[in-house]
């Protein structure tokens, strides 16, 4: 049985978790990663990556190939006709402009107010709020604790263009549009979009792949730092509340003072052992959602009527005919732990690299509210084959001829719980917004909690894939300021 | 145009005579102002009446628990000298377990104790320290719902609201319980406090009572803080008065009529006149004018402000704010004549006569709320309960008996067929749920009759049958009520004001947004050194 020291062990290869793998590497500590999935398994394939610019400045990413990029586009395709949100304001504009010209106009004041609502301040107490609730602060947190659709029912007139915006704010949680608080998941997905460069967010070329592949560059540049795939933790070790390491499934044993989990709460409390008293417990039931991708291999380029054929290949998020009333249907679905008769989905296009002769292209379809276990059990079978099912007749629906296109699908990631956002995690996220003590992405250094002494947990339910987590995380363990942007 | 003879001596317009039309009419004909009521309807109330089902049985047509009635206004408004008798007051809410282990919540800690102890132990042990907590931490809340927030920044009346911290240090203890009030969702709250499903179930049911917002649902725990704020010491609790809902009104309306209050029947108003930027009165549907220097309008902010001419006085921003305001109702009411009295399983006949609640769990009400999401509802409803003919007599001959029940989420539009169809499949839903809780409930019943949202809409006159004015949900409620700035019940219109259900605290009977618009009214009147 193998006997290790190390200053710190992180559980899982998940972009927060090697952010801060590097962090404490960086520092000189010896650290080691395990990752129950094999070096093979396409992490994060088919997502975003998106970096925080005071996350990449910290480890030097440019310097291992990540390059920055301009955000997708943005369209929703709904009776034969896209709107289009461009990274360029202008084009935003001209595309709103033909469906509803007064929307097309209120754009830009509605993206201050975003902007402003998202900002990091110290705004109001919550007993301030509640007996003024006047003026700009007040409106900030008035915005946080409405409900995006009554946002954007307030801001435009146009269903599309609001589906357009709603769906990229619930995608990956399980928050409903039309529930108060929900307000902050439409600063948050604003913030994370990139599209002013002072919103302190990135998107990364080649996607979550390539972001995780720098990270992992970076950490074989430090001989202290160590990545084992197909190395799954099995306990989290404890004598008298104190962190002493972690125990493998296949036996071994890694001794260190730190662990850093970046495991679902409730999985951290089950691996736990030797505490004196149970850790506290969240007790409530969540209805996690699951970050599944259907991937399907095209043969030959989709007609989707309205979409021009640049826009599809230009790696656009196309949503499929998306409104506040069908993600409403679709969230009901979801608390029954169902699929939805009519699923909210955004499908991503890529061209296949190969040799082949024949160019052949990747369709990455994620739908919003999947829940990670159905009513019928886990994803498995032929639920797995009714799932894709319903995404393509869903498809089908708005482009007749996209069925014949598919040469092969596969569904990735179903079951898994690291990525996600759960209305549990929202509603942490908005109890710290509206105490306002701290903005939006500085909340998370409050939630690092550690249940026991030498244990960080990076919250899968609250955090995205950003790197702010990590960040904060090995701060507070290197004693620097626990704050995202201290480095920029 | 015609104009009215009695015009010339006219005060002030109150458009609408539901409840809080009444009340605030009758404080400013208390304070010598000459006040007009005009109704649409032909029947004063609203919301609160009570209607015959079938021969012998009269119950409350819409709303069957008055309140939490603020005590404050009974007295004022000598409403018992006017007629009213509470044949229920300070009612006790009982949760309602199949087996018969209903658990009590009638504000004594030994009854709830002693009801929870059969579910857990544990939670009959934890609720006396939770109450003390909890009543401490709504505490701030029972003075907040007295008087509308909002308005410019005035430190000073916010810190005399709050003698506990000064307004300009944020961050104290007190305030980090309201945040998580306000952001967090009832069943969170619930799930880290008790075990018990039913008691869960119950105190998460008063919670998301009257918003279109699930358990689960971010802000509700604050909607849970609010209810218990309003059922504070100022309040007489749930009333029922004899005679019904409709007792309710004649009372209120003689206390008007005394106080020198005209009301005017059938007469819709068309729309509000204007002198510049002021309101001059009102025009009604049939051309005549009433001509008066205040406006009171006790409709929704939205209908108010929106559909009456008033828009060219609004900024565009507020125009758009108004626009989304969400009025659509989401609850029911399903009426029951019963040839005798129900036997529910180890309730006894006291017990009856308080308010009766079936939600078993947390989870029971989500799955509602999932239905009401799909535009369907729930096969298994949540359910509000009283059996008002068990302590008034007046409302059917003896050994018959009504029951009335608010079913929960029931959306204003379904998402396939119509309500037309629906109704019968309520009512048998409705029969269904009491069964498994009063089994021999179904055959007792003679008659059966059902008000949705469309129904309450068209009775009550309220824009989408929500008997708040407006859904209870954070981005509505307190400071935002209706609208930012507006929540003082004034409006951007000079003389023009609201006084509905749809202003600070809520609707619900409680008698203080009347008062509280009276009392605007005058305090304006003073600033501007007339009428």
């Amino acid at each position: 049985m193998a006997l290790e020291r190390l200053d710190a062990v992180v559980i899982g290869a998940s972009i927060e978790g090697l952010v801060a793998a590097a962090l404490l590497a960086k520092a000189g500590r010896t650290v080691t990663v395990v990752e129950r999935e094999s070096a093979s398994v396409p992490l994060g394939a088919g997502r975003d990556g998106i970096i925080s610019v005071a996350t990449a400045r910290a480890l030097d990413l440019t310097e291992f190939g990540l390059r920055f990029v301009a955000p997708p586009p943005v369209a929703g395709i709904s009776g034969g006709r896209a709107l289009v949100l461009w990274p360029d304001a202008h084009a935003t504009r001209a595309s709103i402009a033909a469906f509803s010209p007064r929307d097309a106009e209120a754009t830009d004041a509605f993206q201050a107010r975003i902007a402003r609502a998202a900002v990091r301040n110290d705004g109001p107490s919550a007993l301030a709020w509640l007996t003024s609730g006047a003026g700009e602060p007040y409106d900030r947190m008035s915005f946080r604790l409405s409900s995006i659709a009554r946002i954007l029912d307030e801001a435009f007139d146009n269903d599309l263009l609001k589906g357009v915006w709603a769906q990229g704010a619930v995608a990956g949680t399980g928050a409903s549009p039309a529930a108060t608080g929900s307000g902050v998941l439409l600063a948050r997905s604003w913030m994370l979009a990139g599209v002013t460069p002072d919103s302190g967010y990135r998107f990364v070329a080649g996607g979550q792949t390539r972001l995780r592949q720098a990270l992992l560059d970076q950490l074989k540049h430090y001989n202290n730092a160590d990545v084992r795939f197909a190395t799954e933790a099995s306990e989290i070790v404890a004598e008298r509340d104190v962190i002493q390491g972690v125990t493998l499934a296949d036996g071994g044993t890694m001794r260190a003072p730190i662990v850093i989990s970046s495991l679902a709460p409730g999985r951290n409390r089950e691996m736990l052992t030797g505490f004196r008293r149970p850790p506290p417990t969240d007790g409530t039931t969540r209805i996690n959602v699951s970050p599944a991708l259907i991937k399907l291999t095209l043969g030959t380029l989709p007609d989707f009527p309205g979409l021009d054929a640049a826009t599809l290949t230009s790696g656009a998020i196309v949503r499929l005919d998306p409104s506040i009333a069908r993600l409403t249907r679709a969230h009901g679905a979801f608390s029954e732990r169902a699929l939805a008769p009519e699923p909210c989905i955004d499908m991503r296009l890529s061209p296949r690299a190969g040799t082949e002769n024949k160019q052949r292209w990747d369709m990455f379809v994620a739908m919003t509210y999947l829940p990670l276990m159905t009513n019928e059990g886990p994803w498995a079978g032929n639920r797995r084959d009714r799932l894709r099912t319903l995404c393509v007749r869903a498809i089908n629906a708005m482009a007749p001829s996209f069925g014949a296109t598919i040469e092969a699908a596969e569904i990735l990631h179903p079951g898994e719980s690291e990525t996600v956002m759960d209305p549990k995690g929202v509603t942490a996220l908005n109890a710290m917004a509206a105490l306002d003590l701290t903005g939006v992405p500085e909340y998370r250094a409050a939630s690092a909690d550690q249940l026991v002494k030498g244990l960080t947990v990076l919250d899968p339910s609250i955090y995205a894939s950003e790197g702010d987590a990590g960040i904060l995380a090995a701060h507070a363990i290197l004693g620097g300021r626990a704050k995202a942007g201290a480095d920029a | 145009m015609r104009s009215s003879p009695a015009n010339s001596d006219v005060d002030v317009v109150v458009i609408g005579g539901g409840v809080n039309g009444l009340i605030c009419a009758a404080y400013l004909a208390q304070s010598k102002r000459r006040v007009v009521v005009v109704e649409a309807l032909d029947r004063l109330g609203g919301a609160c009446a009570t209607a015959e089902l079938v021969a012998g049985h009269r119950v409350s047509a819409i709303t069957h628990l008055l309140g939490p009635l603020d005590a404050s206004v009974v007295k004022t408004l000598r409403l018992q000298r006017f007629g009213l008798q509470l044949t229920a007051k300070q009612m006790a809410t009982v949760a309602l377990s199949p087996d018969g282990r209903h658990i009590v919540l009638d504000g004594d800690l030994r009854h709830t104790a002693q009801s929870l102890t059969p579910h857990s132990p544990l939670d009959a042990k934890a609720w006396a320290p939770f109450d003390a907590r909890y009543r401490k931490a709504v505490g701030p809340l029972e003075r907040w719902v007295q008087s509308p927030p909002g308005g410019p920044l005035e430190h000073a009346a916010r810190s005399s609201l709050f003698p506990t911290r000064s307004a300009a240090r944020p961050g104290a203890v007190l305030d980090a319980e309201l945040a998580d009030f306000l952001g967090g969702s009832i069943a969170d709250f619930l799930d880290a406090e008790f075990e018990t499903p039913l008691l869960k179930g119950v105190m998460a049911f008063d919670a998301v009572l009257g918003s279109a917002l699930g358990p689960r649902s971010q802000g509700t725990a604050f909607l849970g803080a609010l209810r218990s704020a309003l059922d504070g010491e100022a309040s007489e609790g749930l009333v029922h008065p004899q005679g019904g809902a409709g007792a309710f009104v004649t009372a209120l309306a003689k206390s008007a009529d005394a106080a020198g209050v005209r009301t005017r029947l059938k007469s819709r108003v068309a729309r509000l006149l204007f002198d510049g930027d002021r309101v001059a009165g009102v025009e009604l549907a049939n051309g005549e004018a009433i001509h008066a220097p205040v406006v009171v309008s006790s409709l929704d902010p939205k209908s108010t402000l929106l559909t009456l001419g008033a828009g060219r006085h609004l900024p565009f921003g507020l125009k758009r704010t108004l626009a989304s305001w969400r009025t659509d109702g989401c609850i029911s009411k399903v009426n029951l004549a019963l040839s005798g009295i129900p036997t529910f399983k180890g309730l006894d006949r006291r017990s009856m006569r308080e308010r009766l609640v079936i939600c078993p769990s947390i989870e029971y009400l989500d799955r509602a709320f999932a239905a009401y999401e799909q535009g369907k509802f729930s096969p298994d409803p949540a359910l509000e309960i009283t059996i008002p003919s068990t302590h008034d007599a007046s409302l059917a001959a003896a050994n018959h008996h009504v029951l009335s029940a608010y079913v929960l989420y029931t959306p204003y539009t379904l998402a396939s067929g119509g309500w037309d169809k629906a109704k019968t499949d309520l009512i048998a839903r409705v029969g269904a749920t009491l069964r498994q809780y009063a089994p021999d409930l179904p055959d007792l019943i003679l008659a059966a009759d059902v008000f949705t949202p469309p129904d309450i809409e068209r009775l009550a006159g309220g824009k989408g049958g929500h008997w708040h004015g407006g859904d209870l949900t954070l981005d509505q409620l307190g400071p935002l009520r209706p609208a930012s700035g507006l929540s003082r019940h004034e409006t951007p219109v000079a003389g023009l004001f609201l006084c509905g259900a749809g202003t600070h605290p809520c609707g619900g009977v409680t008698g203080i947004n009347g008062r509280n618009a009276a009392e605007a009214v005058l305090a304006g009147a003073v600033a501007q050194g007339a009428p």
